[in-house]
């Protein structure tokens, strides 16, 4: 996941980084099933915020803050140091609820 | 009629939907990560007969006076904006219609093309604006991991200002084919009126676009973000 976040924080943050991150995050799965929930809800996180503004373009202000929420759970989630199941799941249900701006 | 009457009788459309959305002090960010001043809605040729029909008439011009008769087989519009140009466009054609999505579904037949099977067609994919191409690609590779042969891109407007659009295309096999791109829309009746200010700023945009977006908060370079 450093390496996803590493991609991410390259990025300007146009609709398309968001589709990328997640088709990125999904394929991520398949080399690390212990964050397959971890990555599914980002991806899906990613992709609801890239159909809510199909075909718009985004405000400067709009793209820094998505980008800003996206990279810090993104950050929060590969944090050094474990964290025990009850921690794991509120980041989890964290995620869940969240919404891109 | 040549390419720049279309261009023009496009660009006139546009302006006159008020597809032309300028904006000075919150800049737009395109999804290829760009900022720019101005956005050029092409969706809103959608809502009312008169400019859906006319720009269609406009896109069949194109069409015929530019391919052989019999060229393609099918035409896929390329999900969402493209689907209702290439159903239009399809019908006034006589030719099948296609649609292709994003991405496949990742359920059930994973497809990523709907409307019909695409193996050994001559398709043309049509959508209604193109920046940097990325996604037109995308698009073709869908279309051509169904079975489809295609080798052109017909947009209603391509943004034209950013270099390696349609350098990046042909590296793939894809000719672009716009009706209408910034000259156009610069040289049309209707750009007039563009208030003073919005058309200095679209024009300092138009003279060095990396430059402009790099100022004010998008892309830097026309190096693609790993």
């Amino acid at each position: 996941m450093n390496e996803l976040l590493n991609w991410l924080l390259l990025q300007k943050g146009g609709i398309r980084t968001y589709l990328e991150f997640q088709n990125r995050a999904l394929d991520l799965r398949a080399s690390e099933p212990e964050h397959a929930a971890l990555l599914r809800l980002l991806a899906d996180l990613a992709g609801r915020f890239a159909e809510a503004y199909d075909g718009e373009p985004l405000s400067v202000d709009v793209a820094e803050r998505a980008l800003g929420q996206l990279s810090a759970l993104l950050e929060k989630a590969i944090a050094p140091g474990a964290i025990g199941p009850a921690e794991h799941l509120a980041l989890l249900n964290e995620i869940g609820q969240a919404e891109l701006v | 009629m040549t390419k720049s009457e279309t261009g023009r009788q496009v660009a006139q459309l546009l302006f006159q939907a008020g597809a032309v959305q300028v904006s000075r002090n919150q800049p737009f960010i395109l999804a290829a990560g760009w900022a720019s001043p101005v956005y050029v809605d092409v969706r809103l040729l959608l809502g009312e007969p008169g400019p859906r029909k006319a720009v269609t008439d406009l896109a069949l011009a194109y069409v015929e006076a530019n391919f052989p008769a019999g060229r393609f087989d099918a035409i896929a519009g390329a999900e969402t904006a493209g689907i209702p140009f290439a159903a239009w466009l399809a019908d006034r054609a006589g030719l099948k219609l296609r649609y292709v999505r994003k991405r496949p579904l990742g359920i059930g037949r994973n497809a990523q093309v709907e409307g019909g099977s695409v193996d050994g067609m001559r398709v043309l994919l049509m959508d209604d604006l193109t920046t940097d191409g990325g996604s037109k690609l995308n698009f073709a590779r869908g279309l051509r991991a169904a079975g489809a042969n295609v080798e052109h891109v017909l947009t209603i407007f391509y943004h034209d200002v950013f270099p390696g659009a349609a350098a990046r295309l042909s590296e793939v096999g894809l000719t672009l084919h716009a009706l209408a791109t910034w000259a156009d829309m610069l040289g049309a009746e209707a750009s007039r009126q563009l208030a003073a200010e919005d058309r200095a700023e679209v024009e300092r945009f138009l003279a060095d676009p990396v430059a402009w977006s790099a100022r004010h908060g998008g892309r830097t370079s026309l190096t693609p973000l790993s």
